[in-house]
């Protein structure tokens, strides 16, 4: 079970974060960036055969793989957007956090602009 | 998995407190600013390497290029 080691490790270091924070905020920074990557390290690797199900649920169903695609790219982007942005808000940059959480949202947009043009595309061929 | 860069962080941020606190005393506070950078810098070099790392395991499980 994952999630006890998790628990524990995310009590650890508030604990450690708490003595940190007082003296020492540019330190408890960088260790509260330092715990919530670890954190991440222990859940990626389950994600990773959530993943291969769902690729081969794609894969069966005769989708266009394009599109899974696309999912994956915009999962990747909001995770890793979200991790930056709560990185700044701890470090009380507000304004650097909805910059963040912004270019995000947009490259997400760009990203799904190739399932956009399909649904064009689709509407099109049925129209004619 | 390695809990101890957290252990090393904040041994770190300890001993960069009480260097702080010793130069103060003594009365010189640019060294003790000195000593923070440091500090920081140390931490830095600490955290980046975990944060590529990250990065790079985020690309492998989403199949990125």
């Amino acid at each position: 079970m994952e999630i006890f080691g998790i628990v524990a490790f995310g009590i650890v270091s508030s604990l450690i974060l708490l003595l940190l924070r007082k003296e020492r905020p540019e330190m408890a920074l960088g260790l509260s960036l330092v715990s919530g990557l670890l954190v991440f390290f222990l859940v990626l690797p389950e994600l990773t055969s959530v993943i291969s199900v769902f690729s081969g649920i794609v894969r069966d169903s005769g989708l266009e793989p394009l599109y899974f695609g696309v999912i994956l790219k915009v999962l990747a982007i909001s995770y890793i957007a979200d991790f930056g942005a709560a990185i700044c808000r701890d470090a009380g940059e507000e304004l650097m956090a909805s910059r963040v959480e912004m270019a995000g949202k947009l490259l997400i947009l760009i990203s799904s602009i190739p399932v956009i043009q399909g649904v064009m595309e689709l509407i099109k061929t049925l129209l004619t | 998995m390695n809990i101890d860069l957290i252990f090393k962080i904040a041994g770190v941020a300890i001993i960069v407190s009480v260097l702080h606190s010793v130069v103060k005393q003594v009365g010189k506070e640019e060294y003790a600013w000195l000593i923070t950078l440091t500090g920081v810098l140390l931490v830095l070099t600490l955290v980046i390497r975990l944060v590529a790392d990250f990065f790079q395991s985020v690309r492998a499980t989403f199949q990125l290029p």
